[in-house]
């Protein structure tokens, strides 16, 4: 709607105090709709300075006054004409007025931003179909686990028979808009959530589905479960029960940087995007430390056990080759894992050979030249089975072969991320598991990692 | 003062510190303004043309305020007063600037009275025609006056008019406050000129992208306009306009929202000397926005 110049389509009066004593109605909704009331202060925040600037001045205004009531952007023509005592309040005269929808680009863009928050934070998401029934969920809070599992395991009904709405009696799900910010509580979980419905293929005209997030305004509590530690045990560098609290915030450090970095919340100067990806860089390298530290923790606790399993080696070999599969594509370095077919039966536990195998990967890819080439055989050596990880490195001397599974040993090296702790956590897994973790190498020649855990059926395994 | 057998050695410190103060503020000034004023690159915004206007509105203002307020005090020290209101002083360099880049688009064909945009408006809806005469109106006595390197006290803006109206009650001699008064009571920044250009920016709305055509809206609503979609004041449209400014020119056209077409061809007709990579007339609107709030910060 607009309307014109010239004539006064409203008119308004204000006492000595700035308050609105008197107003026509186009000027008196918009005061109302803007939370005042009459007599009282002006809510129009605009009107307001306007007023109180004409009465310091004692001068004849005229200004465009811009208000945002909640549903539309008005812009008004008003003319503000201050009485001739000091104390006698202001007239107003309003000459145009417009109004326009809040447009719907600038809606678009606000939904995009919530919805790149709420992905980042969410301790749960799950998809619904369109009537809001569960196809999927995951969780990755602890105290979230069970109604992830119950949601997997009764798929296809709504979701909001897993959960309790807050101030909401309904079985069946409301109009998701209703839902959307709702607080809700799980069982199992102590904490409050709010969960998000983000609608998807709504762009695409289609009758899509939705993203379900929970996010919690607090922490998950620090796990005090366990067994006290005894006295005596070695030197603690970071309590099993800290790294799960230090965890989650570093995390959101990390994501919040790569959300600054990659620009999605607007644009920004390149040198802070730098500064953004240094940010996440150290937020990532604190968090790797952190899970050395526990790692180590609990290597040296006296009642260290593994879970010994029948595996498959040759699958462990081909999965860590895969995880690492990205980090080798940029250096260019090819990773030749044991071919699909292959298989060699050992008595191990699959995650702490993964982790060996990652981290013997991992060393290889960083200290090998680009465009090399990172080899994993397989071997059965009696009642030991095998993995050796061979690389084109520089190699090691055999001081340096004898000191490279010592603790925080780093060969002179620094700053490039690492711990000095891998290696010597490897080797605490390997014998744990009744294996050993040796290595080969010549200066100049690469570098041999062997790996031996006991193979399957051998009295090794017993 | 004797400052050899000064009783409060503090004092006398101070005042000294002061005055070496103000001299250095001239000293460092000198650095920063000479190589424009002898005429480097970039020279426009401080080219001899807009300071001496600047200059001669000012004093100007100073006469007409004196004239109007009771005729007593001296013009000398009121120009001098009103000079040291940065405020002032920027809005007497922004009209010498529009003079200058209005009378370059005059040359170009471009009338700085009556444009197509008003024309169309003097044809329409009663309220809407009577708002373009008076703003035509306004226009023409304005530029008549700035060719005559006038200016007319009534025309300021109400922040500026109150600080010139506070020097003038202050001026020792001067009217003092009776005269000030007389000019309060009968100042209404509704029939100012730029008032009545804001009006008719906000009353032709629906034009669109149209208010951002220089040649359709003319300089002087071209650059109300921009102002208000870009929310930077009338003053930096005024000085990105001026030659060497153009990438500003760009910034606030792309911030307004302005499209990389009707950026580019109001580029063209104020900056037709178009140094700039065709392809920076693409920036994103925010991205445009981002830049101008760096530059301001």
């Amino acid at each position: 709607m607009s309307a014109a110049s010239g004539t006064t389509l409203a008119q308004a009066r204000t006492d000595g105090h700035g308050h609105l004593v008197a107003a026509d109605e186009l000027l008196l909704g918009l005061q109302l709709r803007c939370g005042g009331e009459m007599p009282g202060p002006i809510a129009i925040p605009a009107l307001r300075e306007a007023v109180e600037r004409a009465a310091a001045t004692r001068l004849k205004l005229a200004v465009p006054v811009t208000a945002n009531d909640g549903a539309e952007w008005v812009t008004a023509w008003v003319e503000i004409e201050p009485g001739a005592a000091a104390d006698e309040g202001c007239r107003v005269d309003v000459r145009q007025w417009q109004t326009r929808a809040v447009p719907p680009e600038e809606e678009r863009v606000a939904a995009r931003r919530r919805a790149v928050l709420v992905r980042q934070n969410a301790e749960f998401s799950a998809r619904l179909d369109s009537r809001q029934c569960v196809i999927v969920a995951e969780g990755s809070a602890p105290d979230l686990m069970g109604l992830a599992e119950r949601m997997t395991a009764e798929p296809g009904k709504p979701w909001t028979e897993f959960v309790t709405v807050e101030g909401s009696a309904h079985r069946q799900p409301l109009h998701w808009r209703l839902l959307d910010g709702a607080k809700v509580r799980i069982a199992g979980s102590d904490r409050i959530w709010e969960a998000a419905l983000l609608p998807t293929g709504e762009a695409s005209g289609r009758d899509g589905g939705f993203e379900l997030h929970l996010v919690s305004a607090e922490p998950f509590p620090a796990a005090v479960d366990g067994p006290a530690v005894p006295r005596g045990e070695p030197a603690r560098m970071i309590g099993r029960e800290v790294a799960p609290v230090l965890r989650q915030p570093i995390a959101r450090i990390v994501a919040n940087a790569e959300t600054i970095r990659s620009r999605l919340m607007g644009p920004l100067a390149e040198e802070y995007s730098a500064y953004a990806a240094d940010i996440a860089a150290a937020g990532q390298h604190l968090l790797a430390l952190i899970d050395d530290l526990t790692d180590l923790e609990v290597v040296e606790s006296s009642d260290f056990k593994t879970s010994p399993d029948r595996i498959d080696l040759a699958e462990v070999a081909r999965q860590a080759s895969g995880i690492l599969g990205v980090k080798a594509r940029e250096r260019g370095i090819e990773i030749d894992a044991p071919r699909h077919g292959e298989t060699l039966a050992a008595v191990a536990e699959f995650r702490r050979v993964l982790q060996v195998l990652l981290n013997l990967i991992g060393n290889a890819l960083r200290y090998s030249p680009d465009g090399s080439q990172v080899w994993i055989r397989l071997e059965q050596d009696g009642p030991f089975a095998r993995v050796i990880v061979a690389d084109q490195g520089p190699g090691l001397d055999s001081d340096q072969q004898a000191r490279v599974f010592e603790k925080f040993e780093r060969l002179g090296r620094s700053g490039d991320g690492g711990s000095g702790l891998g290696l010597y956590i490897s080797r605490r897994l390997a014998r744990a598991m009744g294996g050993e973790l040796s290595v080969e190498s010549a200066p100049g020649q690469g570098a041999r990692f062997v790996l031996s855990v006991p193979a399957a059926g051998s009295a090794a395994a017993a | 003062m004797n400052l050899a057998d000064q009783s409060r050695p503090d004092e006398g410190m101070a005042a000294m510190a002061a005055e070496l103060a103000r001299e250095d503020r001239v000293r460092e000034a000198i650095g920063a303004v000479l190589p424009h004023l002898v005429g480097g690159e970039d020279a426009m915004a401080l080219g001899e043309e807009p300071v001496v206007r600047t200059r001669a509105t000012l004093l100007s203002l100073a006469d007409d305020l004196l004239r109007r307020g009771g005729g007593t005090g001296n013009a000398a020290t009121l120009h001098q007063a009103l000079a040291n209101s940065a405020a002032l002083l920027a809005h007497c360099h922004g009209l010498a600037l529009e003079t200058a880049t209005s009378e370059r688009l005059a040359a170009a064909g471009l009338d700085p009275v009556l444009s197509p945009w008003l024309e169309e408006l003097l044809g329409g809806e009663t309220g809407r025609a009577a708002l373009a005469m008076r703003t035509i109106s306004a226009q023409a006595r304005f530029v008549a006056r700035q060719r005559r390197m006038g200016a007319d006290v009534a025309e300021l803006p109400a922040e500026l008019m109150h600080a010139a109206l506070l020097a003038l009650a202050d001026l020792p001699g001067g009217p003092g406050d009776q005269g000030a008064a007389a000019l309060r009571a009968a100042y209404d920044e509704g029939r100012t000129r730029l008032s009545l250009l804001a009006q008719v920016v906000l009353a032709g709305s629906e034009f669109g992208e149209r208010v951002l055509d220089p040649s359709a809206a003319g300089f002087a609503l071209f650059a109300t306009a921009l102002a208000a979609r870009s929310g930077a004041p009338r003053q930096e449209v005024l000085l990105a306009s001026s030659t060497g400014q153009e990438f500003r020119l760009l910034l606030l056209m792309r911030a307004a929202g302005a499209s990389a077409e009707a950026t580019g061809s109001a580029l063209a007709l104020i900056h037709p000397e178009g140094r700039l990579p065709g392809d920076w007339l693409d920036i994103s609107h925010e991205a445009a926005g981002a830049l101008l709030a760096g530059a301001a910060a």
